[in-house]
């Protein structure tokens, strides 16, 4: 009996276990790389949001964090997550907490729920094929609430009236 | 007389049915452990969801459609045992 075609098949066969297996670190590793850069965005969107405001914005409003947000989705845009095989949707899958919306302030900022560019779960529940990426860098306060910080220093209760001109005061930086 | 004319013919037969019950049986416990819903496959993107959020290890399943950050203090990588937070801290309390 000839041997001929024992080296083809081993071959064969190693081949096929080495291609699965380089692939299988391929899949992970594409899917935690563009994974990385989510968490990067986030970041981005979270810094963002963290400062964001319009001039203007009225004491005690929510308009900050309406600004905020809409700042945070700027600059989550420019990463274009989407040609890395990210699949999201901007509106529904970017979120922010803020101040106003949660009782723990550690849970300030941005959120991002995507579905990576390799599926990690074969279930027909398409949430389980989701991973969350979470920037939790709280929100400044607007100009608005310092505003009325600084009033409430000076002595002046109501933070919606104007100064005065005939008070001296000295002020400092409280960090507002 | 009896001949031998059908022996290979037989022995062969039966040589594919027990390679095709090898593969099958081979190929369902395959499955269960390294398919597309294999244990295998399961618990390693568990971990990685798990891993990628809080960074840190576990492989507890979190629903994220019904995460409520306004539920308290429950978010894994904040509140938990030494070393089972994402945060450094003393491995023993500090003397008062």
């Amino acid at each position: 009996m000839k041997n001929s075609g024992q080296i083809t098949i081993e071959f064969i066969l190693t081949f096929v276990f080495a291609i699965l297996f380089v692939l299988f670190f391929l899949y992970y590793s594409i899917n935690f790389a563009t994974g990385y850069m989510a968490h990067y965005a986030t970041y981005l969107a979270s810094r963002a949001y963290l400062t964001g405001e319009y001039e203007g914005a009225a004491f005690n409003s929510d308009a900050p964090y309406r600004d905020g947000e809409r700042k945070a989705r700027e600059v989550f845009k420019e990463i274009g997550l989407e040609k890395m095989g990210l699949t999201f949707n901007l509106d529904t899958d970017l979120k922010f907490n803020s101040p106003q919306s949660v009782r723990v302030y550690e849970y300030v900022g941005a959120y991002f729920k995507f579905s990576p560019p390799f599926r990690i779960s074969n279930d027909s529940d398409e949430s389980k094929n989701k991973l969350l990426s979470e920037s939790f860098l709280g929100k400044e306060p607007s100009k608005g609430d310092c505003e009325c910080q600084i009033k409430k220093a000076m002595g002046y209760g109501n933070c919606l009236g104007g100064l005065p001109d005939v008070a001296d005061v000295t002020l400092f930086d409280n960090g507002c | 007389m009896v001949t031998n004319k059908g022996q290979a013919a037989i022995e062969y037969i039966l040589m594919m049915l027990v390679i095709a019950l090898m593969v099958s049986s081979f190929y369902s416990v395959y499955n269960e452990k390294f398919g597309k819903d294999g244990d295998v496959l399961s618990f390693i993107n568990q971990r990685m969801k798990y891993s990628y959020r809080h960074a840190i290890f576990g492989s507890e399943d979190e629903d994220y459609n019904t995460i409520n950050y306004d539920a308290g203090r429950e978010h894994k990588s904040y509140v938990g045992d030494n070393g089972q937070t994402r945060f450094f801290g003393p491995a023993a309390r500090y003397p008062q």
